[in-house]
């Protein structure tokens, strides 16, 4: 399994000066199997795969595995140049919205108000493939789909092949900071499972070889953020310690983190894992970089 | 006595909400998904339905969605009780014709008063 980041940035392509090593487009990364091509999220990023893509001159069957509908995660759908052309397969799997259909959620965002391709016009064949949490198969690779805590539908993606399993765990806030906002033990009258579905996160990331996780904010921000739908850098590594996974990927970085924090924050989830006798590797996901596992 | 029907994937959270209903003296029928959320209903007509959103096999925006679009569950009384604290979320329930949204972990006196006032007990 090969995986390789064409977007890696939350909320908003980031273009500039102090996003240039880790790059400004949001989330698209692209995993190959075997000759199978799986695609997670529709960012901005998709549009420089997409051109890699046609550069290849052949016929393309992709699978895009959206995992929400926010606009940074589908954005790029509309640039993506292979699914213009006559002979292409594109299909597309995600969840039911929760008020329209998949189809209609890439739909809307090509309507004539915003953009003046509609999706029926799209020269490839485009299918669209309504999931939901459990297991599946796309092209042929076992997928385990679990939801994430994020406002609206999101999904997080665990992907086996050969052996080998890299988990995209996009866009997730542990559901016991909204459960228990002060911090506090919840009142005797209060009941319901909640704390038990933290380490649920932990189960489903179990064991893989690489873990690409949300982590946009330091601690700090986090407490301001919180209720946001994202973690922090300690609720990344504690997932990833607690899965005893091998290499950790800080994704979906915030807009206003530049290079040098986005550094930081690396250093910091590295001393975390030390400090938890973890062999984690961990490193910063940025444009361009290919993981084999 | 009244018909509720517990829509919850989650076992143990099912059984606490059987548990903390049980004094009101209705009947309770359960699903564990939302397919399964659909047929029950089918099935039971109940008068009240306490709906997980995050539940394999359809979640439950899209559950209570459909059950709002069959004229034959007209009146039916729809109450989300999840763990998606999020004021979006609670925001997207009640757009699609929910009663209440109830965010776990539960007051099981908020639960049962929630549920009483939508009997019209």
């Amino acid at each position: 399994m090969t995986l390789k980041f064409w977007g890696v940035r939350g909320s908003i392509p980031t273009p500039g000066p102090s996003t240039l090593r880790y790059g400004g487009n949001t989330p698209c990364v692209e995993v190959r199997c075997g000759d199978a091509l799986l695609i997670l999220d529709a960012g901005s990023g998709i549009r420089e795969l997409g051109n890699a893509l046609m550069a290849q001159g052949r016929p393309i069957t992709a699978h895009l595995m959206i995992s929400h509908s926010h606009w940074d995660h589908v954005q790029g759908f509309p640039f993506f140049i292979p699914a213009y052309v006559r002979g292409n397969s594109i299909h597309v799997y995600g969840c039911l919205g929760a008020d329209r259909s998949l189809r209609e959620v890439l739909e809307g965002q090509m309507e004539f108000t915003y953009f003046p391709v509609a999706l029926d016009e799209l020269g490839s064949a485009v299918a669209f493939h309504e999931v939901d949490e459990g297991q599946f198969q796309v092209a042929g690779v076992p997928v385990r789909a679990m939801y994430a805590n994020h406002p609206g539908l999101c999904l997080n993606y665990r992907l086996e092949w050969e052996g080998k399993t890299a988990v995209y765990m996009c866009d997730s806030e542990p559901y016991d900071r909204l459960a228990n906002p002060e911090d506090t033990a919840p009142a005797e009258e209060y009941v319901g499972i909640v704390e038990g579905i933290d380490p649920r996160l932990a189960e489903f990331a179990r064991g893989a070889d690489l873990l690409i996780a949300d982590c946009p904010y330091t601690a700090e921000e986090y407490r301001q953020r919180r209720g946001w739908g994202h973690g922090s850098v300690e609720d990344v590594v504690q997932i990833a310690v607690d899965a005893e996974v091998k290499r950790l990927a800080l994704f979906h970085h915030d807009p206003s983190h530049p290079d040098d924090k986005i550094d930081e924050m690396v250093e910091h989830a590295r001393s975390l894992l030390t400090a938890a006798r973890a062999s984690t590797e961990c490193f910063g996901a940025r444009e361009q970089l290919v993981v084999t596992l | 006595m009244k018909t509720i029907l517990v829509a919850e994937d989650d076992s143990v959270t099912r059984m606490l909400i059987e548990k903390a209903l049980a004094p009101l003296g209705h009947t309770i029928v359960t699903a564990e998904n939302g397919k399964e959320a659909l047929e029950q209903a089918e099935r039971h007509h109940p008068d009240l339905v306490l709906l997980d959103v995050l539940m394999p096999q359809g979640h439950g925006y899209s559950v209570c969605r459909t059950l709002r679009e069959r004229p034959e569950f007209t009146g039916l009384k729809i109450v989300f009780l999840s763990s998606k604290a999020y004021q979006a979320d609670r925001n997207q329930g009640m757009a699609l014709g929910a009663d209440a949204f109830i965010t776990k972990p539960f007051n099981v006196n908020e639960l049962r008063s929630t549920i009483s006032t939508l009997l019209g007990e």
